[in-house]
C-alpha cells in the first residue's frame, strides 16, 4: 500500500498513511526519533523506513520486525560475554546457619595460632632503639643550658624589690595628667562650604520624528 | 514465473460520514476488497463535493501493479 500510493519515502508520508488509510496499520503507533518505526499493540515493533537517515532517494518502504533478542551471527562488533550475568529471580537465599561465621573466624584466626614470635620479632627494633645516648647528649647541651638561664633570671627577678617598681610607676601619674584639666584650647576654624559650581549640563530633548 | 491472481473481489462497500473536530463531516464511500489472495484493502474515496467513481478503478490497479511488481 505504501509503495502504491505514497512513492516519496518520508516520515510525513508515513504518518499521513497512517492518518488516512489506519487499516493497514493495525492501530499500530508510529515512534521512532525519525517517525520511522511503528508499534503493534501486542508489543511488536516494525522498522518501516529502510535508511530513514540517509538521503530520500535512499529510502525504501520496509516491513521489518525489531526483535531485541535477535543476535547477528554476522556481526564483526558482537560483544562477548561477560562475568556478569542477570540475577536470577527464582533464586532464595539458604537459611542462615548460626554456626557459619564461628566457623568462619576459627578458620582465620586458625593460621595466626603459635605465631607470638613473628609479633615479637616485630616488636624487637622498638625495643632495640640505640639513640638513647645521643638523646641524652642532645638534651644537656640544649635544654639543661636554657634551663639554668631561665633560673637565672628568676633569681634576679626576685632580687628586684617590688616596692622600688611601684615607686618608680606612682611618678608618672603626675608627669602626665589627661583626666583633671577642663579642655581649654582655642576651637578650628571652620571650613567653608565648597561651591558645588554650575552643575551638569541639562539634558536636550529628543529630536522630532519626521 | 506465472503471475499471480488478482481478481478483484468486493466484500464490502458503504457510504461513511465522519463527524471532524471542527464540527464539519468527512464524507466518503469505504471499499473493501481483496485481490486474489492479498487483502484486505481498505480504500475511502471522498464524496465531497461529488463522488469520482473511476478513483476506486485507479487505486485498484495501482495496487495491482505494486503485487506485480513484488511477484516479479
Amino acid at each position: 500500500m505504501l509503495n502504491a500510493f505514497y512513492p516519496v519515502v518520508t516520515p510525513a508520508n508515513f504518518a499521513l498513511a497512517r492518518a488516512v488509510r489506519p487499516e493497514y496499520f493495525a492501530a499500530g503507533v508510529i515512534f521512532g526519533s525519525k517517525g520511522d518505526k511503528l508499534r503493534l499493540p501486542d508489543g511488536r515493533e516494525w522498522d518501516c523506513i529502510v535508511n530513514a537517515g540517509l538521503d530520500v532517494s535512499r529510502r525504501s518502504w520496509s516491513a521489518q520486525l525489531i526483535d531485541p533478542t535477535a543476535v547477528g551471527t554476522d556481526d564483526p562488533f558482537a560483544l562477548t560475554e561477560g562475568p556478569l550475568v542477570p540475577l536470577d529471580a527464582e533464586f532464595t537465599f539458604p537459611p542462615r546457619d548460626p554456626t557459619a561465621f564461628s566457623s568462619l573466624v576459627a578458620g582465620e584466626l586458625a593460621p595466626l595460632e603459635h605465631d607470638d614470635g613473628i609479633l615479637a620479632a616485630a616488636a624487637q627494633p622498638a625495643v632495640e632503639f640505640t639513640g638513647a645516648q645521643d638523646l641524652d647528649d642532645s638534651f644537656a647541651r640544649e635544654i639543661d643550658q636554657a634551663d639554668e638561664a631561665h633560673a637565672a633570671t628568676l633569681a634576679a627577678l626576685d632580687a628586684d624589690p617590688i616596692s622600688d617598681v611601684l615607686e618608680a610607676s606612682a611618678g608618672g601619674a603626675t608627669v602626665i595628667e589627661t583626666t583633671t584639666g577642663d579642655y581649654n584650647e582655642p576651637e578650628p576654624p571652620d571650613i567653608p562650604e565648597p561651591d558645588p559650581g554650575d552643575g551638569p549640563e541639562p539634558e536636550k530633548p529628543p529630536p522630532p520624528d519626521f | 514465473m506465472e503471475a499471480p491472481d488478482l481478481t478483484l473481489e468486493l466484500t464490502k462497500v458503504i457510504d461513511e460520514t465522519t463527524p471532524k473536530r471542527d464540527g464539519t463531516f468527512t464524507r466518503t464511500k469505504t471499499y473493501t476488497f481483496y485481490l486474489g489472495r492479498f487483502g484486505p484493502f481498505v480504500e475511502r474515496v471522498p464524496r465531497d463535493p461529488t463522488l469520482d467513481e473511476s478513483e476506486i478503478g485507479r487505486r485498484i490497479e495501482k495496487l495491482r501493479q505494486h503485487l506485480l511488481m513484488m511477484h516479479v
